[in-house]
C-alpha cells in the first residue's frame, strides 16, 4: 500500500462515563472510497467531528498528507485540503451561487483579511469560481440566491464548492440524509464527481449505497473499530454480521 | 434597478443633511445645525453598530461601552489640557490635549481595544447570551464611571470649550457640523469598502452559516472579532464627537439606553443597509424634535413606530423606500 492520505491512530474520546471512541485506527488511501458504518451511537459522528477539528480527542493523533494535524483548528484543516462537505443545509442561503463558490476560493487562498478591494471585481476570485460553476453545470444560475436553487442544483453547487477548496481528501457525513428515497443513484453521481479529485471518507447509514460504492468499509461498534476490509470481506465476516449487519445483508 | 434606486435615496439622505445644515446656517438657526450635527454623530455610531449587527449578525446591546469610551477619552484629555495636568506619568509622561487630531486616533484606538477585550470574551457565545454579555460589560463600565470620582463621577465631566481643529473655529456650529459631516462620509465609505471586500464576503457568510465558513477554511471567530473591533472603533469616534458637541460628558453615555438608541437607529433605518443608520438617526431626531415639542411622551410614538418597522418592514426605512427589495450585498 502507498502512503495513506489520512491516518487516524489510537483516537479515544469520552463524554463523562461514555466511551464514544476507543482507540480507533483508520486510514484513507489515495483514490479510494472508504465507508464508515455502524449502529447509532457507535461513534461515527464523533470520529468525523474529531477528524474535522470540531472536537478534540482525549488521546490519539491524526496525520493528513504526511503531516500531523492535531494542533490545527477546523478552519485550518479545511484550508489544508481536508474538506468536509454535504452537511445538512450547509450553504449560505442569501448569497448567490457565485458568491458561495467565491467564498470557498477565498478560503482556500487564505487571504480573507483584506478590507478595501471590492470582491465583485476581484478576478482572482470571480474567474476560478465561475470556472467551477461551469464545470458543475450551474453557469446560468450563477447570480441566483442559493436558497432559490432546486435540490439538484444545490447538490451541484455543493460539489462546485468542494472542488473549489483544492481538496486532498473529502469527508462526507451522511450525505443521504437530505436526499430522500432513491438517493443511492444520486449519491453515486456525487461520489463519481468527487473521487476524481481526491479520496473520500464516507459515513453513511444506507447499507445498499455503502456496499455498492465503497472500496473499503470500516465497522464501528461501541466506539471501537470492529473490522476493516473490502466489501466482500465485511459482507462475509461472521462477527460483523452478528454484531451489526444481522439480517440486512444475509439475503 | 432597485440598486440604483437605493443609491439615489442614499444620495438624497446624505446631501439632504448637508443642505439642511446649510439652510439653517443661512437662516441663522444654530439649534437646527446642532440637530443636524447630532444626526451625523448618531449615524456614525449606528454605522459602527450596523457593521457588527447588520452585516455580521452580532446583536450587541453594549455599544454604549465604545460610544462612552470615545466620549470619555475626549473629555479626559481635554480636562487635563484645561487644568494643565498629566493624564499619567508612568511609564511615560502623557499630557492632556485639546487637539482633535490627537484625540481622534487615541479615542478610536482605545475604543477598538475595549472592543477587542469585550469581543474576545463575548464572541464565544451567541444569540441571547451574546446580547446579555455585551449588555453586562457596558453596565459594568457604566457603574465604574459613576463611582470613579476622579473625572466627575455621577456629575459628569465638563470640557467648557470644544477641542480644536487647525484652521477651524470648532465653536462655530456650522464648522463643527462640517467636521462631523466629513467623518460621516468617511465612515460610510469605510463601511461600504469593508462590506464589499473579501472580508465583507466572509463576514456576511459567517452571519448566514458559520459552519459553511469554517468548512471552506475561514475561522469565523476571527472574522467576527475583527468586525467587532472595527465596529467599536467607529462607534467610539462618534462618542468623541458627541462629547465635543455637548462640551460635556457624563456616565449616561455608557448607559443601556445609549446602546438601545444606537440599535434603534440601525433598526429604524434598515438593518444591513449601508445608509440605514443615517435614515434611522435622521428619523429619530426629527421625531424627537417634532413630537417632543407636542408631548412629553413622544417615545410612546417612537415605540409604536419601532414595533411597526420590526413587524412589517424588515428593511427599515430604506427598505420601505426601495420597496423592500434588492438588498445591496
Amino acid at each position: 500500500m502507498s502512503d495513506p492520505v489520512l491516518e487516524v491512530s489510537g483516537v479515544t474520546k469520552t463524554f463523562g462515563a461514555l466511551l464514544a471512541c476507543n482507540k480507533i485506527e483508520l486510514d484513507l488511501q489515495p483514490g479510494e472510497i472508504h465507508a464508515v458504518i455502524g449502529p447509532n451511537g457507535a461513534g461515527k459522528s464523533t470520529l468525523i467531528k474529531q477528524i474535522a477539528g470540531e472536537q478534540k480527542p482525549d488521546s490519539g493523533t491524526f496525520k493528513f498528507a504526511g503531516h500531523n494535524i492535531d494542533i490545527l483548528s477546523a478552519s485550518q484543516r479545511a484550508r489544508a485540503g481536508l474538506v468536509r462537505t454535504f452537511q445538512i443545509s450547509s450553504l449560505a442561503g442569501e448569497f448567490s451561487a457565485l458568491q458561495n463558490v467565491m467564498l470557498a476560493v477565498q478560503g482556500a487562498s487564505a487571504h480573507t483579511f483584506r478590507f478595501f478591494k471590492p470582491v465583485q471585481s476581484d478576478m482572482s476570485l470571480v474567474e476560478p469560481a465561475m470556472e467551477f460553476l461551469k464545470n458543475a453545470g450551474l453557469e446560468e444560475r450563477a447570480h441566483t440566491a442559493a436558497s432559490e436553487l432546486s435540490h439538484g442544483e444545490r447538490r451541484q453547487l455543493e460539489i462546485a464548492i468542494a472542488l473549489a477548496m483544492q481538496p486532498k481528501a473529502f469527508m462526507l457525513d451522511e450525505p443521504m440524509a437530505g436526499i430522500g428515497p432513491g438517493g443511492s443513484k444520486v449519491l453515486t453521481g456525487i461520489l463519481d464527481q468527487l473521487r476524481q479529485q481526491a479520496p473520500i471518507l464516507l459515513v453513511e447509514h444506507d447499507m445498499d449505497a455503502v456496499f455498492s460504492l465503497a472500496d473499503r468499509i470500516s465497522v464501528l461498534v461501541q466506539g471501537r473499530n470492529f473490522a476493516t476490509g473490502t466489501v466482500a470481506e465485511i459482507r462475509n465476516n461472521q462477527a460483523v454480521r452478528d454484531a451489526y449487519l444481522g439480517e440486512e445483508v444475509a439475503s | 434597478m432597485t440598486l440604483t434606486r437605493e443609491t439615489a435615496i442614499n444620495a438624497v439622505l446624505f446631501v439632504g443633511l448637508l443642505i439642511a445644515a446649510l439652510i439653517a446656517y443661512l437662516l441663522d438657526e444654530p439649534f437646527i445645525i446642532t440637530m443636524a450635527t447630532k444626526v451625523a454623530i448618531f449615524s456614525i455610531a449606528g454605522i459602527g453598530l450596523n457593521l457588527a449587527l447588520g452585516y455580521g449578525g452580532l446583536v450587541s446591546f453594549g455599544h454604549a461601552a465604545f460610544f462612552g469610551f470615545g466620549g470619555y477619552v475626549a473629555g479626559i484629555l481635554a480636562n487635563h489640557a484645561l487644568n494643565n495636568t498629566l493624564v499619567f506619568s508612568w511609564p511615560i509622561e502623557m499630557a492632556g490635549t485639546n487637539s482633535m487630531l490627537m484625540i481622534w486616533p487615541v479615542a478610536i484606538f482605545l475604543s477598538a481595544l475595549v472592543a477587542l477585550l469585550i469581543g474576545v470574551l463575548s464572541l464565544r457565545t451567541s444569540g441571547v447570551y451574546f446580547i446579555m454579555i455585551t449588555l453586562a460589560f457596558a453596565q459594568m463600565i457604566y457603574y465604574f464611571a459613576i463611582s470613579w470620582p476622579a473625572y466627575g463621577g455621577e456629575d459628569g465631566l465638563p470640557t467648557y470649550i470644544r477641542n480644536s481643529f487647525p484652521g477651524l473655529n470648532t465653536l462655530n456650529p456650522i464648522e463643527f457640523f462640517l467636521i462631523c459631516f466629513v467623518w460621516l462620509g468617511v465612515s460610510l465609505m469605510l463601511c461600504s469598502a469593508i462590506v464589499h471586500s473579501r472580508f465583507g464576503l466572509a463576514l456576511q457568510g459567517t452571519r448566514q452559516n458559520e459552519q459553511r465558513v469554517t468548512s471552506v477554511g475561514i475561522d469565523p471567530f476571527r472574522v467576527k472579532l475583527v468586525a467587532f473591533v472595527i465596529s467599536g472603533g467607529i462607534t467610539g469616534l462618534a462618542g468623541t464627537l458627541y462629547t465635543d458637541l455637548n462640551r460635556f460628558v457624563s456616565p449616561s453615555v455608557f448607559s443601556w439606553q445609549t446602546s438601545g438608541e444606537i440599535m434603534v437607529f440601525v433598526i429604524l433605518g434598515g438593518v444591513a443597509r449601508l445608509f440605514g443608520p443615517l435614515a434611522g438617526a435622521a428619523l429619530f431626531i426629527t421625531m424627537e424634535f417634532t413630537l417632543g415639542g407636542m408631548t412629553e411622551h413622544w417615545q410612546l410614538w417612537l415605540g409604536l413606530l419601532l414595533l411597526f418597522v420590526v413587524l412589517y418592514t424588515p428593511g427599515g426605512l430604506i427598505g420601505v423606500l426601495t420597496s423592500g427589495r434588492g438588498k445591496d450585498v
